[in-house]
């Protein structure tokens, strides 16, 4: 099996790389076939799935047709097609201190290379089309601290692609010392050195929170950028993002076609970008919410409540908002086809088709007298009962 | 076109008109209701701290007048009539109602229609009258000063005056059980409804203006929002009983928060759960059981705490639990055809959609999980497993079944639910051991309330000891009148007959 997944990893790789121009309409469906017989062999829950569905290499002709895995499934499983020998790095989701509770991504040396090369192809296209070197500073702890953050990993990877010399980690053992950020930025004000910033869409709250206390304000130089990565659950994410980019601008001196969304999930090796820098490199009209999946990414809308997709061409006025499902073809060592909690529509956007995040599908339940399994975890707190499934 | 927005309040006209001349008494707003491409408005009134003052005393005045001058026998007949009027399928309100309550909770019409149904069948006369005789001996003690044979003399029963109840909204139409229950005790009811289904009751209210508009005055409709500590606190502070449905949270909030002296009837969280001994799995009844045990999986989709969670099939019978798995999935099939399931919304449908999947993907014969049944349409999902411990459903047709070999079983996975249990279905088969005695009697130890077979979880008897508690019995106050000493009670047992 080792070398069956080299070997489709090289194509994948290959695939990233080919421009529009070389590729054939054919060529991400027999790839993501190719994947999907290789994932269905190796991955034990995952061909459980499949073969419920009646959805196998031998009946599945096209790339729509290959089943999805739960996001979820990621915290349940070991969703890995080589032996437990191969996993030569494992990422975990944040945000719970329940090991239960957070998913696992588990990479091969080749199946990081893979992703290596994902996220710098994908950050040439959608972060740094300019194609240049700017000073990235990442608000974000660095790889010693949190080496199981998959969103770490990717800022490491473009340190090293893109950044200068003085690109770093701004989060140490001692947190985020936000002075000698805000001294740093300074001096690059100074000197006329363009900056990335890069981090968590919070992480970028509590820097405006310090600036706005301080009455700091700054012109970043020319060629300035910011990249946020993720977003706030539960509240209206059109408004919190156009007021997120409002003081970006204000703040830091950034155009807002400088200030790019990044959605990011630890079950996926690939990330999604909005457009904002890439489009207005491009020249096209700004769309600055609607995320574009790089070509070895297919996003598709599913309606739980028909189990119908939406198709991402049909604009957003014209259809009901949906859950995302990604196909991800960078992800040939874990199931490709990951279905998230997010709803989302699907846009049309100049040149191509893409997606808006609207909010997190929660776990609502009707009040009522039959208890719920939330309600029942959360009553008794030292209870070492699975109640996720 | 323009259609009639639904009301989710309602006070009789004359209470209406009152509160009307109170400046500011009443402020409407409109909530809008949006499930599966349908959108329902519905309209609310919220009262003034007066205005809700001036319901109260209006209610505490007519239930002294309309409640007094009739017997409680004719307040059964009216309740009667009411129930008489709901089941008959060509009355608009009813209509109405199954209409309005499907697109607002995304129940299917077909599931309102058989809720009503089951509902106000238990709500017709005789069942109430069982009831009293039930609870209180003697339904004439609501009138007046009765002989009471046992005490060697007279009782009087008398309701708390007025009724107040906070309601749920997971099972449609039900609210009106607890006016029958107020009215019954001829006290005044104040309902303050679930903004999740809030429009059964406006619509039962008018049926009884309808009937007796008299009677009709001993009841309002009423809402707050969650959080509204001011009106909720003129409502527990001037009640003479509190009825309260609710989560966890809501329960121990309104424990906390209501009046110390306020007699109240709580029904909090339940599990309900089905069992089945080796003796109930023979060939020759499998069908049968399978379409009963089926039905309590399908009524209400699971919302509701007499629903079972979990269905324990021993090992050992002439059927196994696989067996009767595989005869549960067509039967659940079927039901899902008379009883479509519950239009979800987008996270409800997303949550199911994971679960079913996530099965999907842990089936494994040799850990003793297998699923049954998984139709494409998620309609329902039958799984097979030997769970280590209880774990709640996260409902909507979720049918597992858990193999057990014998009583050690049930403890192990029941036994720590004590505080939730309720409703359990249980059959032994024909013969039953005293182990099966023993079982029954833990059972009612560790805190189920009610025991039936399977068919009929969802239908609660009005005989039934609402979680436990005598309902009718436990909103009344005594006055008995003794005329002997009690030494003479036992000794002459014909004194009885002089009284």
């Amino acid at each position: 099996m080792e070398r069956k997944f080299i070997r489709i990893s090289e194509k994948v790789a290959d695939f990233m790389r080919d421009s529009d121009r070389d590729r054939s309409p054919d060529q991400f469906n027999n790839l993501a076939l190719e994947v999907f017989e290789y994932q269905y062999r190796t991955i034990k829950p995952y061909r459980r799935l499949c073969e419920h569905k009646n959805k196998t290499p031998e009946t599945v002709r096209d790339w729509t047709e290959i089943p999805a895995v739960p996001a979820d499934a990621f915290k349940h499983f070991t969703l890995f097609a080589g032996q437990p020998d191969q996993i030569a790095k494992t990422f975990r989701s944040s945000g719970t201190t329940d090991a239960r509770n957070s998913s696992k991504s588990f990479f091969s040396d080749t199946g990081i290379e893979l992703m290596n090369r994902s996220v710098i192809a994908n950050a040439a296209r959608m972060l740094f089309p300019d194609d240049r070197r700017t000073r990235i500073l990442a608000l974000a702890p660095n790889p010693e601290i949190a080496p199981h953050m998959i969103m770490v990993h990717g800022m490491n990877q473009m340190i090293g692609q893109f950044g200068d010399e003085g690109s770093r980690f701004c989060i140490g053992a001692q947190g985020l010392d936000l002075k000698s950020l805000l001294d740093e930025l300074q001096q690059c004000e100074k000197h006329a050195i363009a900056v990335t910033l890069m981090g968590s869409s919070f992480g970028f709250v509590h820097l405006f929170d310090a600036m706005e206390e301080q009455g700091l304000r700054l012109a970043l130089p020319d060629g300035s950028r910011l990249m946020d990565a993720g977003g706030y659950k539960g509240r209206s994410r059109e408004l919190e993002r156009a007021e997120f980019v409002k003081w970006a601008c204000a703040l830091l001196g950034l155009l807002p076609k400088r200030v790019v969304n990044l959605l990011g999930m630890t079950e996926l090796a690939s990330q999604i970008y909005d457009g904002a820098i890439a489009r207005s490199v491009r020249g096209a009209a700004s769309a600055m919410t609607m995320k574009e999946p790089p070509h070895w990414v297919r996003t598709r809308i599913l309606d739980p409540t028909t189990l119908e997709f939406g198709d991402l061409r049909e604009i957003r006025e014209a259809h009901c908002p949906g859950l995302l499902r990604h196909l991800d073809l960078a992800n040939v060592e874990r199931p490709m086809v990951v279905q998230s909690d997010d709803i989302g529509v699907g846009c049309e956007i100049e040149e191509g088709f893409g997606f808006e995040i609207l909010r997190r599908a929660s776990g609502s339940e009707p009040r009522g007298c039959s208890l719920s399994v939330e309600e029942f975890s959360r009553s008794r707190p030292d209870s070492t009962l699975s109640v996720s499934l | 076109m323009a259609q009639e927005i639904a009301s989710a309040c309602w006070l009789h006209p004359d209470l209406r008109t009152s509160v009307a001349t109170l400046p500011g008494g009443t402020t409407n707003f409109i909530k809008r209701y949006e499930r599966a491409g349908k959108t329902t408005d519905v309209s609310f009134d919220l009262l003034s701290p007066e205005a809700l003052r001036m319901v109260i005393s209006f209610l505490r005045d007519r239930s002294e007048r309309a409640m007094r001058k009739r017997t409680v026998l004719e307040i059964v007949e009216l309740l009667d009539v009411a129930a008489r009027r709901w089941l008959d399928p060509g009355y608009a309100p009813r209509q109405k109602a199954i209409s309005l309550i499907s697109d607002i909770t995304g129940f299917s019409p077909e599931m309102v229609a058989h809720a009503i149904d089951e509902e106000q069948s238990s709500s017709r006369g005789p069942h109430l009258r069982q009831a009293l005789t039930n609870e209180l001996g003697n339904p004439a003690f609501l009138d007046g000063f009765q002989p009471n044979r046992r005490l060697g003399g007279f009782s009087y029963a008398l309701g708390p005056g007025l009724v107040g109840a906070i309601f749920s909204s997971n099972i449609p139409a039900l609210p009106h059980l607890e006016v029958m229950r107020a009215f019954l005790t001829k006290s005044a009811c104040l309902g303050r409804v679930s903004a999740g289904e809030p429009i059964f009751l406006a619509l039962y209210a008018e049926t009884l203006y309808e009937l007796d508009p008299e009677v009709a005055s001993c009841l309002a409709v009423i809402y707050w929002e969650r959080g509204d500590d001011e009106r909720e606190a003129i409502f527990l502070n001037e009640i003479g009983h509190l009825v309260a449905y609710g989560g966890d949270g809501q329960i121990k909030r309104l424990l906390n928060v209501k009046p110390p002296a306020l007699e109240a009837t709580l029904h909090g969280h339940g599990v309900g759960f089905t069992y089945l001994a080796r003796g109930a799995l023979n060939r020759r009844s499998l069908d049968e059981l399978a379409d009963k045990v089926s039905y309590d999986f399908t009524i209400f989709d699971g919302h509701a705490c007499l629903c079972p969670q979990i269905c324990l099939v021993e090992t050992g019978g002439e059927v196994s639990p696989r067996e009767f798995a595989l005869a549960c999935a067509r039967e659940m099939g079927q039901w899902a055809k008379h009883l479509p399931p519950r239009r979800l919304d987008l996270s409800e449908a997303a949550a199911k959609y994971r679960v079913r999947e996530l099965y999907l993907m842990r089936e494994s014969p040799a850990d003793d999980l297998e699923v049954i049944a998984a139709p494409d349409d998620h309609s329902y999902l039958i799984v097979l497993e030997r769970p280590e411990q209880f774990e709640p459903s996260p409902m909507g047709r979720f049918f597992r079944i858990a193999p057990i070999s014998g009583f050690a079983d049930v403890e192990r996975l029941i036994g720590p639910l004590k505080e939730y249990l309720q409703c359990a279905s249980v059959v032994f088969g024909a013969e039953e051991t005293d182990e099966h005695r023993l079982l029954r009697r833990r059972l009612a130890e560790w805190g189920v309330s009610r025991l039936v077979p399977p068919g009929i979880m969802g239908r609660p008897s009005m005989m039934w000891h609402h979680d436990g508690m005598p309902c009718l019995g436990k909103m009344v106050r005594w006055c008995d009148n003794e005329l002997v000493s009690p030494d003479m009670l036992l000794e002459d047992k014909g004194l009885s007959q002089g009284v």
